[in-house]
Parts: C-alpha cells; sequence; structure tokens
C-alpha cells in the first residue's frame, strides 16, 4: 500500500493535497452551523447528479413521449418513483441551500474583499444554477411546465432589434415544442458539469483566502482548527439534519412542490388559469411583473439576480465582521430578507390590483437596499468610528488601509 | 445566537405556509369535507364503480389490469374484469376520442393522474361527482364545474330515496379514494420506506451529534476569540 501510495505521490501531489486540503486545512474555530451550507449545497449537486444519470437512462426527451416515460419512471422502473421525487425535491433543495448559503454570506459580509472571487464564482454558479433548473422543469412536458418555458423564453423577444430571432433561436421553433424539448434535454445534462467546474474553481479560490468567519478577523493561528477531524464532524452531523428534512419531502411529502397543473400533459392550446414559476423563481418572477413595462420588467428581473455580484463595491464599510458588529446593516439585512419573502409571496399571487401594488412596493425596496447600501455603510462606519472602536480593530483597518485587505499584517 | 434561531425558524415556517397556501387558495372552490377511507374494500368498491361506469368514455391509460393486484385483487378477479384483454394492457375506454367528441363535444379527460391534476385532490373528485343538482328549469348542472360536458352518471341529482343517495355517496368516495391509488399506486411502499429511512437517519444523526460533540471537545475552550 504504501509503495503505491509512494509510487502516485512521485507523479502526482495525491497525499500531500489530501493532507493540506482536506485533512490539516486551517479552518476558524468559531464557524457556526450557518458555515455548514457550502458543503449542503456539493452534496446536493452531487445527489442532482447521480439520480439524474439513472433518470436519463428510462426518460424520453421527445413531445409525444415525454410525459408518459416520466409516468414509466414512476410505475414501471425499480425505485423509479424513488429517484424522481429525489431529484424533484432535491431541485427545491438545492435552492434552498444556496439561499442560506447566500443569506449567510450577505449577514457576515464574506462577499467583501479578499473574497470578491469567491462570491462572483456564486453568482456564475447561482446562475448556471437557474439556467439548469429552469430547463429541468420543462421535461416532465407538464402543462406548467410547457407554459412556463413558453412564457420565459417569450421574455427574449423584448430584446431590441433581434427579439423575435432570439426567440426562435432558443426555441429551435417558433413555439416551444420537440426541438425545446430536445436542447433543453441536452443543456439540462451539460450544465450540471459546467456547475462542477465552476465549484472547483469556487473551491480553489476558498483553500487560497481560506472560510471567513462569525468575528470577521483574520483569526490567529491558534484559532484556527484543522479541518479534520472537527468539521468533517460538524459538517456531517449536519448533514443529517438536511436529509431528515430532505427525506420528510421525498417520502411523505413529495408533490408539495410539484403544481397540480403540472400532472396534466402539456396542451399548446390550452393556457393554465395562471402560469406560477418554481418557489424559488417566484421572487424575481413578482420583480418581471411589478413593471408596467415588459422589457423593463425583464431587465428588473435580470438586475435583480445579477445585482449581487456589484455588493463588494457597494458595501463599503470597512469594519470587520458581520451584520452583528454593524447596526444599520443588520436592519438593511433583516429587511432585505423579509422583502424577498414578502416577493415570493407576491409572485404566486394572481395579479390583482392589490398584489400589483404590493410587488411594487417590494420591488422599489430590492432595488432601495442596494443602491443606499453605498451611503449607509459609509456613514455607519463613521458612526462606529467616531463612538469608538476596540483599539485592535481600529488598528486592523488601519492596517487593510495601508496594505489592502487581507495583506500582510 | 439561540434567538436568532428561532427568528430563522419562524421565517422559514413563514415561507413554508405562504407558498403552501398561495398555490392551495389558487382555485376557490368549497369541497365537500367528509374522511374518504383508503380501505381495501373501499378501493375494490371504487375499482368496480370505475370499470363499470368511468371506463365507459375515460381511460386509466397508465394502470394495467395486473397492477390491480395493488389493490388486492387475485389474479382470477383481475382474469375476470380484463375479459379478453391482455394482463399486460392498460385499461382503456372502450369509445376512442372522435366518438366522444361527437357524443358530448370533448375529449374525455385520462384518469390515472386525475387526483394529483388538480387542486383539491381526492375531495375534487369526491365533490364533483357529488356536485350536480336540478335547476329550476329542470337543467341538470354541475356546480363545481358548470361548464362540465360529463353527464350526472351517478344520477344523484335526482335520486330522492336518501337510503340510495348515501349509498351513491360512499361509492363517489370510494371512486376517489380508488383514483387516489391509480395516481400513486406507490404511495404505500413509499411511506413504509419513509418510516424506516427516518429511523434510521434519526438514530445516525443522533450518533453523528455525539461524535461532533465528542471531537469538539478536545478543543480547550479558553482558546476561543
Amino acid at each position: 500500500m504504501s509503495k503505491v501510495k509512494k509510487w502516485v505521490d512521485q507523479r502526482f501531489p495525491l497525499s500531500s493535497f489530501i493532507k493540506h486540503d482536506l485533512v490539516e486545512y486551517p479552518t476558524p474555530r468559531n464557524l457556526s452551523y450557518w458555515w455548514n451550507f457550502g458543503f449542503l449545497a456539493g452534496f446536493v449537486l452531487i445527489l442532482q447528479l447521480l439520480t439524474g444519470i439513472f433518470l436519463a437512462m428510462h426518460y424520453k426527451p421527445d413531445a409525444l413521449l415525454a410525459f408518459d416515460s416520466v409516468d414509466h419512471i414512476m410505475r414501471e422502473v425499480n425505485y423509479g418513483w424513488l429517484i424522481r421525487y429525489m431529484h424533484a425535491v432535491g431541485a427545491s433543495a438545492f435552492f434552498a441551500v444556496i439561499y442560506i448559503h447566500m443569506a449567510r454570506t450577505l449577514y457576515y459580509g464574506s462577499y467583501r474583499a479578499p473574497r470578491e472571487l469567491m462570491w462572483w464564482s456564486g453568482q456564475a454558479l447561482l446562475l448556471a444554477l437557474m439556467a439548469t433548473a429552469f430547463m429541468g422543469y420543462l421535461l416532465p412536458w407538464g402543462q406548467m411546465s410547457f407554459w412556463g418555458a413558453q412564457v420565459i423564453t417569450g421574455l427574449f423577444g423584448t430584446a431590441p432589434f433581434f427579439g423575435d430571432e432570439i426567440v426562435i433561436w432558443l426555441r429551435g421553433d417558433f413555439a416551444v415544442g420537440d426541438a425545446t424539448l430536445t436542447r433543453f434535454f441536452a443543456l439540462h445534462y451539460l450544465l450540471p458539469f459546467l456547475i462542477v467546474s465552476i465549484v472547483v474553481i469556487h473551491l480553489i479560490a476558498l483553500h487560497h483566502v481560506k472560510s471567513s468567519n462569525p468575528s470577521g478577523i483574520n483569526l490567529s493561528a491558534k484559532n484556527n482548527i484543522p479541518f479534520h477531524p472537527y468539521f468533517t464532524a460538524k459538517d456531517l452531523f449536519g448533514l443529517g439534519i438536511f436529509l431528515i428534512i430532505y427525506s420528510y419531502f421525498v417520502f411523505f411529502n413529495p408533490e408539495f412542490l410539484i403544481l397540480a397543473e403540472n400532472n396534466i400533459p402539456a396542451n399548446p392550446l390550452q393556457t393554465p388559469s395562471q402560469i406560477v414559476p418554481e418557489w424559488y423563481f417566484l421572487p424575481f418572477y413578482a420583480i418581471l411583473r411589478s413593471v408596467p413595462d415588459l422589457l423593463g420588467g425583464v431587465l428588473a428581473m435580470g438586475l435583480s439576480v445579477m445585482i449581487f455580484a456589484t455588493l463588494p463595491f457597494l458595501d463599503r464599510s470597512k469594519i470587520p465582521g458581520g451584520a452583528k458588529y454593524r447596526p444599520i446593516y443588520r436592519v438593511m439585512f433583516y429587511i432585505f430578507v423579509l422583502d424577498v419573502i414578502v416577493l415570493t409571496y407576491v409572485g404566486a399571487q394572481m395579479p390583482t390590483e392589490f398584489w400589483t401594488l404590493v410587488g411594487r412596493i417590494a420591488t422599489l425596496i430590492y432595488f432601495l437596499t442596494f443602491a443606499l447600501l453605498p451611503f449607509l455603510s459609509k456613514y455607519e462606519e463613521k458612526k462606529l468610528r467616531q463612538k469608538g472602536l476596540p483599539e485592535e480593530i481600529e488598528e486592523l483597518i488601519r492596517c487593510e488601509e495601508q496594505y489592502g485587505r487581507g495583506g500582510k499584517k | 445566537m439561540k434567538k436568532k434561531s428561532l427568528f430563522c425558524i419562524i421565517l422559514l415556517f413563514v415561507f413554508y405556509f405562504s407558498i403552501g397556501n398561495s398555490w392551495g387558495e389558487s382555485q376557490e372552490i368549497s369541497l365537500r369535507e367528509d374522511d374518504i377511507e383508503h380501505s381495501q374494500e373501499n378501493l375494490q368498491n371504487g375499482m368496480q364503480v370505475v370499470m363499470n361506469l368511468c371506463t365507459l368514455c375515460h381511460d386509466l391509460k397508465y394502470v394495467r389490469f395486473r397492477d390491480l393486484a395493488g389493490i388486492g385483487l387475485s389474479s382470477e378477479s383481475i382474469d375476470k374484469i380484463r375479459g379478453e384483454s391482455d394482463a399486460n394492457d392498460s385499461i382503456l375506454s372502450k369509445m376512442n376520442a372522435e366518438q366522444m367528441n361527437a357524443l358530448f363535444g370533448a375529449t374525455t379527460p385520462d384518469l390515472s393522474l386525475m387526483v394529483k391534476a388538480r387542486n383539491g385532490g381526492a375531495q375534487y373528485i369526491y365533490s364533483l361527482l357529488l356536485g350536480y343538482h336540478e335547476r329550476g328549469d329542470g337543467v341538470i348542472i354541475n356546480s363545481l364545474f358548470p361548464d362540465i360536458k360529463m353527464p350526472d352518471v351517478f344520477a344523484y341529482s335526482i335520486e330522492k330515496d336518501e337510503l340510495d343517495r348515501l349509498t351513491l355517496e360512499q361509492n363517489a368516495r370510494d371512486v376517489a379514494a380508488f383514483l387516489v391509488w391509480t395516481a400513486d399506486p406507490k404511495a404505500d411502499e413509499r411511506r413504509t420506506l419513509g418510516v424506516y429511512v427516518m429511523i434510521y437517519l434519526f438514530v445516525l444523526t443522533f450518533m453523528l451529534y455525539l461524535v461532533k460533540k465528542k471531537t469538539w471537545a478536545r478543543l480547550n475552550s479558553n482558546d476561543v476569540t
């Protein structure tokens, strides 16, 4: 065994990689359970890949066969119901985990220097995940699959000059049809591997800058502990909790997030009474509907997703640590989270006068949070420093002003 | 920290119910609320009604005759039900789409997934079957679905005998119960497996908790900043 190890190590840095990046990898000892969600997201990604590959063995990407083949998986394939429900629930679990992961990053300001590239690779992951989920949702070929794809691809028609051409290019036809289904299937199979490669970039960046931690200060060596066994143990316990919640949905409430409409085969001649996207798209859908002009709505929706990337620029505060030490930022964080929940709710409602109004106010608050951040964060820093910060934190800020954040002390 | 976690959990619950409710309420209909029983007798009675009445017009194309063993039918009884058809054949109506169109001006939807395909599920089916009543001018309409093309197959709207009405109501509940089964025949298997999985996960997670606690106990807590 040791001979094999030696042979490999002479040719590939296997042992040193395991030692350096898995076992001894220094991790801040004060990480809370909110830091579990990156690992959970990686776990769900692998779960989705595995279940997806087995589903693809039985699924038929053909407008005439797709709906029946999903039912074939549910009834005839051995444990097909389990694999399909794991995949369907897994998609929602993926977004739940990712949204919590993002909320943690927001709360603790982990997107700030020197972790901007982590945040931006995370933004790329979010986009890839959304695209994958959107295309995956077409595959069961139910009513909502079809009409959801019809509406969302139709949004590209608002693009100036080439709108109609883009829509046809995306659909492969004048309307969503067999051509759309086959290309969505191909891309739904491809994109997860793209996600895996961005995850690798995300992790390489992580292991370079190391984890942020609730205090926001780079900890001294004695407060970093090896990843194994401390965080392997902590992550696995978190995984157990996750699996309990996940399994509840898979085994006891698998259709909770599947709309009744989507158990009706796609029918291009009959529009459902209300077209609703999956829950994880509802806040963005609500923003889309809140803007009176369609092109404006599309732009607002795109911006609402992409705007996260600007946070490292918008947050100008040098106060280290999370919202715990930043009273104004903390209030903004909670308002933002509540606002997103309101938008999610509004996104699922019929666009009556009342709900449109609520949606518009929530949309305004959504963008105002970002727009006000540069000023409020600077103001907050000034106030806090006037009130007097502990000397070590003042020194840390001075250090950073001199050498740049994350620089040598 | 405790308070914050509690706050988050409450938020998650608000989230959960906001989604669940908003979808449930999107169709505002009042459904009958009687309990639908799912015993094997109920399912078999429901199956009889479906085979005698519903399959005159409706398909259950995702259900094969042999699948009926799942509600406790012996292979002899299945043979009796399927008649000339093969045990591997889907349960299909004798009429085709054109005939249905000519008769009612609509194609009949497949029933296998009907419970999953309607908000309200089994209660919707049950309420729909008994939703027929005679309007003042003698026309029979369905209060749940006024535009429905399906006639009052149970003749519930004109049945005056109290006892017969009760039988019809029981039949409607059993049809709904049977359609719950056709929509999700693996439900029992799923829930049984789910119980084992949950027990396993609770034990495993508890042990992982102990491992975590024991591992972290090695650290000297004084060092924490």
